[in-house]
């Protein structure tokens, strides 16, 4: 294997990263690039990381569908005509919907680099607390499976008495302009 | 009146010299900066501008493009805007608060970038300042947000929060006894890098360095501040460790280089920013571990490594220098304050 930041060089460092949620990346390095003093930007830059990312999705598509699963590389992002094969060259996407236009790229990316494909921070105010309710209820449905799966039929009634009352408290949950 | 961070004499009290959160932010009804032509990135320069200064005239409005080269390299060095929103000729905004501890530029990579700076171990200070300004352009601005992966931003290593967190950290002994790149791993298993800030692809000086979050998604905002607060307090341990070894194995090796870093620094008449740099982090050293008995200088140390930076320089001299002019200027300007 070949060190991702030279190219030339054997990778005798393999860094691990981004260990939360249980998914892991690898950051093959040479020895030099390792320890290399003179740029030591380079050393830990989180974009060649993921421009190193994008050069792999190139040779190793991602997904068990292999190259099928792929947007073809010449189709245009429907809002802003960006191509993937742009979006590869750049690094950078074009607009908002270029993450469904690309989305199995996108969320593969994410996955790699960000070590998670869900937003646990803040919200826009403007969504209000809809936005948040609706997660928080999706997972207490889940808590609500598992418990009554596991018969604990208690703890499943506290999960649904959870859920009713975050529904009451937000009857316009499902506005379509919400959910992109 | 607040005062500029670098001012503050916390700055000069420990391993943390300062506490940055910058939050990245698009606006939905544009596309991003790669797809924005300049009649839209003027718009939103004037939309943004608009909504962050409703009311009040607590931000100063600069247009970038009409700055001299100085004052751009100035505002560079002061960490208040970065290289890549100096890169192309798209209009742009920058709002800065009295203080300076406050700004957002309008047409970086993404349509707004909003940072707060406090001096000293004070993220979540620097946090709860940069939300107030998120919220307050949101009241009149709607952000790219997706259900499931947050704010959405131009390049997906920013999507979620758009948080990136980080501390100024002074690493003097993990520095020059090279123990930092054993560190980086360690660290980076954390999602945490750590950078030399000034330099520019060359070696860090003055052995300052950036620590900060590398991802930005999966984790509420509290809790990425949480995590690189605990990266950061293990690596501070380290270099008080690696301090401590120091003080009882060679103190007189260290006495003596600090001594020669006074010595220099009031006596040189020419001097490069490396040099400098790493004679000034020395004699922060001195000064914290009081092994240096002379009178403070009237700034804090992070203050003067600033004001000999070439823009720094070229500014209070008032006109384009040489390399060997402002090699000059340097060395006066810190026989002056020592
Ligand atoms: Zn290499
Ligand atoms: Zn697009």
């Amino acid at each position: 294997m070949l060190c991702v930041k030279c190219q030339k060089n054997p990778a005798t460092v393999h860094i691990q990263q981004f260990m939360l949620n249980g998914v892991k990346t690898e950051l093959h390095l040479c020895q030099e690039c390792t320890f290399k003093l003179d740029n030591p930007e380079m050393l830990i830059s989180f974009e060649n990381v993921f421009k190193g990312f994008l050069e792999q999705m190139k040779i190793f598509p991602v997904g068990a569908g292999g190259v099928n699963m792929m947007t073809r590389p010449d189709a245009p992002c429907s809002r802003c005509g960006m191509t993937y094969n742009q979006f590869k060259a750049a690094g950078k996407l074009g607009c908002d919907t270029c993450y469904q236009s690309f989305s199995k790229e996108v969320q593969a990316l994410l996955k790699n680099v960000q070590g998670s494909i869900r937003h646990e921070g803040k919200y826009p105010k403007r969504l209000g607390a809809g936005i948040f309710n609706k997660r928080q209820a999706d997972d207490l449905r889940a808590q609500l499976k598992k418990a009554i799966e596991e018969e604990n039929f208690e703890e499943a009634a506290k999960f649904r008495d959870e859920i009713r009352a975050l529904e009451l408290a937000e009857p316009c949950d499902k506005n379509p302009e919400v959910a992109q | 009146m607040t005062l500029p961070w670098y001012q503050e004499p916390s700055t000069d009290e420990g391993q943390i010299l300062s506490s940055r959160v910058r939050l990245a932010r698009n606006v939905k009804k544009y596309p991003f900066k790669f797809k924005l032509d300049a009649a839209g990135a003027a718009v939103l320069v004037s939309e943004t501008t608009a909504a962050v200064t409703t009311g009040q005239n607590y931000f100063h409005r600069l247009d970038i493009h009409s700055l001299g080269q100085t004052e751009q390299k100035v505002f560079l060095e002061k960490h208040i805007v970065s290289p890549e929103f100096l890169k192309d000729s798209l209009p742009k905004g920058l709002l800065i608060s009295e203080s300076e501890n406050i700004s957002v530029m309008v047409n970086e990579e993404d349509h707004i970038r909003i940072q707060a700076v406090e001096p000293g171990k004070n993220l979540a200070a620097a946090y709860k300042m940069a939300e107030l300004i998120d919220d307050l352009i949101e009241e009149s601005v709607e952000f790219a947000f997706h259900m499931e992966y947050g704010y959405l931003t131009a390049c997906p290593t920013n999507t979620g929060t758009g948080l990136r967190a980080s501390y100024m950290i002074h690493l003097p002994c993990l520095d020059k006894s090279d123990l930092i790149k054993t560190l980086l791993p360690h660290i980076a298993k954390f999602g945490i890098t750590l950078r030399g800030i000034y330099g520019e692809g060359t070696a860090p000086m003055g052995s300052i360095y950036q620590i900060s979050n590398q991802n930005t998604l999966g984790k509420s905002e509290e809790d990425i501040i949480t995590g690189l607060q605990s990266v950061t307090e293990n690596v501070i341990t380290q270099e008080q460790q690696a301090l401590e070894k120091l003080l009882a194995s060679r103190r007189e090796y260290l006495e003596d280089r600090i001594y020669r870093a006074y010595g220099i620094l009031t006596n040189s008449r020419m001097i490069s920013a490396k040099e400098a740099m790493d004679l000034l982090s020395d004699i922060r050293l001195g000064f914290l571990t009081d092994i240096l008995q002379k009178p403070k200088p009237s700034k804090q140390i992070y203050q003067i490594m600033m004001e000999i930076q070439p823009g720094h320089l070229q500014r209070r001299a008032g006109e384009e220098m040489t390399d060997e002019e402002r090699d000059s200027a340097r060395a006066k300007h810190l026989r002056e304050l020592f």
